[in-house]
């Protein structure tokens, strides 16, 4: 028989927030849950269960923020499943009581997927122009998705035909201001005709217990004839007079820098070029430029208009 | 992520744990802007809220004055000067405005005390000022008739072919140029120390010198009646401000001598110093809601209505305090009514704030992310048009509402990267830096070659070098830079070569940049479009190559605006997870980098045509930045109609009987920065003074 001041029900609207959604293998999952009730209450205190496919507990979800409509958790940190696949798990709230009402246990799916690992490979350093048939170096570096470390890595380096150059091993260093980028030096020989080719570097991928996708970039190579000229010039502040070190010297593809006298030398091919001169606060000079024989010129940089904020 | 919150009005989550924002829980279609907009309508959207008859007062004044700014002050002090008890309301917990944070630049002219001065060859009556005049005296010379043609003059053109004079009040302006003489001599008699004049503000007219920045002398303390101000008040150039000055004061050695220290703060800290030694009281954190007037059509203007709106330290939770409090009315209580037995005086700022308000003139700048300058000083209720709001709603008229498009920085592109406010550049100091977190990269146009700008989903919109390019602004001593066939002293008033068609094709300038940036983006869908953040992409060797410092206080690494990361798929993510107003993902940023390497190394770009002016740089180096480059409302042209009396003039064209107003608050005149503001505050505190 039912009592005459009937108990108030209730129910809990959940809403559960993961990052990221397609997590690494083995890495880290957040959870946040959200919750709205009706009628309206404060379930600070309260948890939620977080609970895999087989119904096992994985962590708990704390209500601890309040905004007098909904509450919030704090972050639930969990590393993620090693096995690639989709997830369904769930938030489950148990029943509770609160302000004379009742209320009823209710659940939510939380749908993930797990991923093998990316690996991405980056290539830099490479000169802007290097002479058909001569050594240059440049760099290699690879990045795992979840930052792991890749010790004993190898990889390859493919030319614009598909041949392989070389193989390659990383090194256990991280490429200064990255949190994960282990990068190596490598030399390489030139193709011996001009042109822009592109080559290739690659990574193999692993089915170990925490997958990684294999991984490859293109960079570009940019073949130049043996220099036959040489362009020497000098950059000045024009109105002091003063030279400018450090100032960027372009012959495109060539490039270099000024030297603390304000001058720098480019070894070139003779051909028609825009030669462009740039230094920090200074408008960028633009000459066009026809070297047949050694060429020597004098730039003269303008300071950059005075910034008018207002 | 970091969000910033120092209102607890506008979200009212307990503190602690930081809140999630609401796009991550809660599909909406609404944009729901953040903090920034501000309609205070409710109910009917033109009942009258707070009839007169009902209203028990709290406070009465002669005078009350909304706005402790460049117009707010002066008006006070004039006020108090004939003999009226003032009441200023302020939303912000310090005085100031965003004159605090001005470059304290004056023009006013008509053969004003310090043309004058200047024409004499004399120093200023304190003998601070030892650097010569920097004009000759026919370049000074002039008097107010001829002012007036000046700002009212059709032909002026710009080089976007705007014209900024043509659209003028006539008795506003009649009224400004009677008035510059007095107010220059009150700036002068109320602790402000101006330099030689130098030039002419921004659209403060063609044909003769009339601008001159404000100083103190640095010196041992900080001494408003001295004339001076402490190394530290004035701050150290890239390491800190302070309460006294949110920016560096700079140096004036040009225009006063060696030791001279100069920006808004030297104008608006010796008003304020002045209004509060005067007697004016102060009522920070209240911000005006309504004006009340006897009917919602007709009859006086009795008073204000006012909220508290006190601001916090996102950090501390301590509740801002102003600088000094002699003065203060320090009342907590939510809602006030202040009596005003002459008159209500509304110098409550612009509408450079509000977005929905300044979409009016540009639907682009609905975006919320866009704020006006001076956000973290002011907070999220300054300049958010509710002087100009609370006037309509009472029947007052709007002018010069054309008059956005027509001056240079109204709404631009700052080269100032990972900052949300680029046009000011706040150091740690002042109380507000927490809520910014970031002073900004500053770059020149030219630095501008060693990176690209993408927009919200990762694409290049326009020639990076061109993006942050500026109209020229048509002022003293101009020229075919600026738009105008003659330059300084040959530039010819009402003349219609100013204005013809071979003059604008040969000056034409405008790129259409900031045009380009708040094109509605990708992933902006019916009925919210917006526009989206703007990024600037780079890697280690641009920084390396360019001396560029990216290192706190110019960055944060935790307020959303600057990013770094191994490769460019991560720096996507983390953009998109990090900051505030990416609401889509950058999805084409790794192909539009690739894409730029490949035009960098043909040296030519077929998509904005770089290439022709500057070496194009491969972005391959780690690790990768990501950091923005928003665009700006500063000016605000357009507000309530006033006459030269600076009285608040109705739909039928008649002054509504005590309401007076000037500055961004008004509308009608076109120059930009703190003349006409200065100007109007006198002429309203004066008349709002003598009301009887």
């Amino acid at each position: 028989m039912a009592s005459q001041a009937e108990e108030t029900r209730g129910h809990v609207n959940i809403a559960v927030k993961l990052s990221p959604e397609n997590v690494d293998s083995g890495a880290q999952l957040t959870l946040r849950a959200q919750t709205a009730c009706t009628p309206g209450c404060d379930l600070r205190g309260h948890n939620l269960l977080v609970k895999d496919q087989a119904g096992i507990e994985m962590g708990r979800l704390v209500l601890t923020e309040f905004d007098n409509e909904r509450n919030e958790s704090v972050a639930l940190v969990l590393k993620a499943p090693l096995a690639i696949g989709d997830y369904v798990w769930s938030a489950f709230s148990p029943a509770v009581a609160k302000g004379g009402v009742l209320f009823s246990e209710a659940s939510i799916e939380i749908l993930f997927s797990v991923k093998a690992h990316t690996t991405r490979v980056l290539a830099w350093g490479v000169p802007s122009s290097v002479v058909a048939g001569e050594k240059f170096k440049m760099k290699i570096g690879i990045k795992c998705s979840s930052e792991c470390l890749f010790t004993d890595k190898s990889f390859e380096i493919y030319d614009h035909d598909g041949a392989k150059i070389v193989s390659g091993m990383l090194s256990n260093d991280l490429w200064p201001g990255t949190t994960g980028l282990y990068f190596t030096e490598v030399e390489l020989e030139s193709p011996s005709s001009v042109g822009l080719y592109y080559w290739s570097a690659k990574i193999a991928g692993n089915d170990s217990e925490m997958p990684h996708l294999e991984g490859g970039t293109e960079f570009s190579l940019r073949i130049v004839d043996p220099p036959e000229a040489l362009v020497s010039v000098e950059a000045v502040d024009k109105e002091s007079q003063q030279p400018l070190a450090g100032a960027q010297i372009a012959l495109h593809p060539y490039q270099a820098f000024t030297d603390e006298r304000g001058l720098a030398e480019i070894r070139v091919a003779k051909g028609v070029y825009t030669l462009f001169v740039a230094q920090t606060g200074y408008v960028t000079l633009g000459l066009p430029v026809e070297v047949t024989a050694n060429v020597t010129t004098r730039a003269e940089l303008d300071l950059e208009p005075e910034f008018e904020r207002n | 992520m970091a969000k910033k919150r120092d209102d607890d009005r506008v979200d009212s989550k307990p503190k602690g744990e930081k809140p999630l924002s609401r796009r991550d829980f809660v599909a909406t279609g609404a944009s729901a802007g953040i903090g920034a907009s501000v309609l205070s309508m409710s109910g009917s959207a033109l009942a009258q809220e707070s009839p007169a008859d009902n209203i028990e007062w709290d406070y009465e004044a002669d005078v009350v004055v909304v706005g402790a700014g460049c117009l707010g002050l002066p008006a006070a002090i004039r006020a108090r000067d004939l003999g009226s008890s003032v009441i200023v309301v302020d939303q912000n917990f310090d005085c100031g405005g965003k004159m605090l944070h001005s470059g304290s630049w004056i023009s006013l002219g008509g053969g004003d005390p310090l043309q004058l001065r200047d024409i004499a060859g004399e120093s200023d009556k304190e003998g601070f000022i030892t650097a010569p005049p920097q004009h000759s005296v026919e370049e000074l010379t002039e008097n107010p008739d001829f002012l007036f043609r000046d700002h009212t003059d059709w032909s002026v053109m710009d080089t976007a072919a705007q014209a900024p004079y043509r659209y003028n009040e006539r008795d506003l302006h009649r009224g400004y140029a009677d008035n510059c003489f007095a107010t220059r001599q009150f700036l002068l008699d109320n602790y402000v120390r101006m330099g030689r004049i130098s030039g002419t503000h921004g659209t403060g007219g063609m044909s003769r010198a009339r601008r001159a920045a404000c100083f103190l002398m640095q010196g041992a303390t900080t001494d408003i009646k001295a004339g001076t101000v402490s190394a530290q008040d004035a701050g150290v150039e890239g390491v800190h401000s302070s309460h006294f000055a949110p920016r560096v004061m700079g140096d004036a050695t040009s225009t006063v001598g060696p030791g001279a220290r100069t920006n808004g703060a030297a104008l608006a800290r010796p008003l304020e110093f002045s209004a509060r030694e005067k007697g004016a009281q102060f009522m920070l954190n209240r911000h005006m809601d309504e004006i009340i007037r006897e009917q919602q059509f007709s009859g006086r203007v009795l008073g204000i209505r006012v909220s508290y709106s006190p601001r916090f330290d996102p950090e501390t939770g301590a509740q801002l305090q102003s600088l000094w409090q002699n003065g203060n009315i320090d009342d907590r209580t939510e809602t006030l009514f202040i009596r005003a037995r002459k008159a209500v005086i509304i110098g409550a700022g612009g509408h450079g704030a509000n977005p929905e308000f300044r979409s009016m003139f540009y639907p682009g700048f609905r975006e919320p992310a866009f704020v006006s300058s001076g956000w973290a000083l002011l907070g999220p209720r300054g300049q958010d048009a509710s002087g100009i709001i609370a006037g309509m709603r009472i029947g007052a008229n709007l002018a010069g509402m054309s008059q956005n498009h027509s001056y240079r920085s109204t709404f631009h592109i700052p080269g100032t990267l990972a900052t949300r406010d680029p046009y000011t550049d706040m150091l740690p100091g002042h109380p507000t830096f927490s809520l910014r977190g970031s002073t900004g990269v500053e770059l020149e146009p030219e630095s501008f070659q060693h990176l690209i700008v993408v927009n919200q989903v990762g694409k290049r919109f326009f020639n990076e070098l061109l993006v942050t390019e500026r109209h020229g602004n048509a002022a003293y001593p101009a020229g075919p830079a600026k738009g105008q066939p003659k330059s300084g002293l040959d530039h010819v008033q009402f003349d219609w070569r100013n204005s013809s068609v071979e003059n604008i094709r040969a000056t034409y300038r405008e790129t259409g940049s900031i045009h380009a940036a708040l094109a509605m983006n990708e992933g902006s869908k019916a009925p919210d479009f917006f526009t989206g953040p703007i990024w600037t992409i780079f890697d280690q060797a641009a920084v390396e190559r360019d001396g560029w410092n990216i290192e706190p206080p110019f960055t944060s690494s935790t307020n959303g605006f600057f990013f770094q990361a191994d490769t460019i798929e991560e720096l996507a993510t983390k953009v998109h997870a990090g900051h505030e107003f990416q609401r889509v993902p950058l999805s084409h940023l790794t192909e539009t980098v690739a894409k730029w390497n490949s035009y960098a190394d043909e040296g030519a770009d077929p998509d904005f045509a770089r290439g022709a002016d500057a070496p194009m740089y491969k972005i391959d180096t780690p690790p990768f930045y990501a950091a923005t480059l928003y665009p700006v409302w500063h000016d605000s042209y357009g507000g309530l109609r006033i006459n030269g009396r600076a009285q608040v003039i109705d739909m039928q064209g008649d002054p509504i009987p005590g309401l007076y107003s000037g500055g961004e608050s008004s509308g009608g005149g076109n120059q930009h920065g703190l003349g006409r503001a200065l100007v109007h505050g006198y002429i309203a505190g004066t008349n709002a003074s003598n009301e009887a």
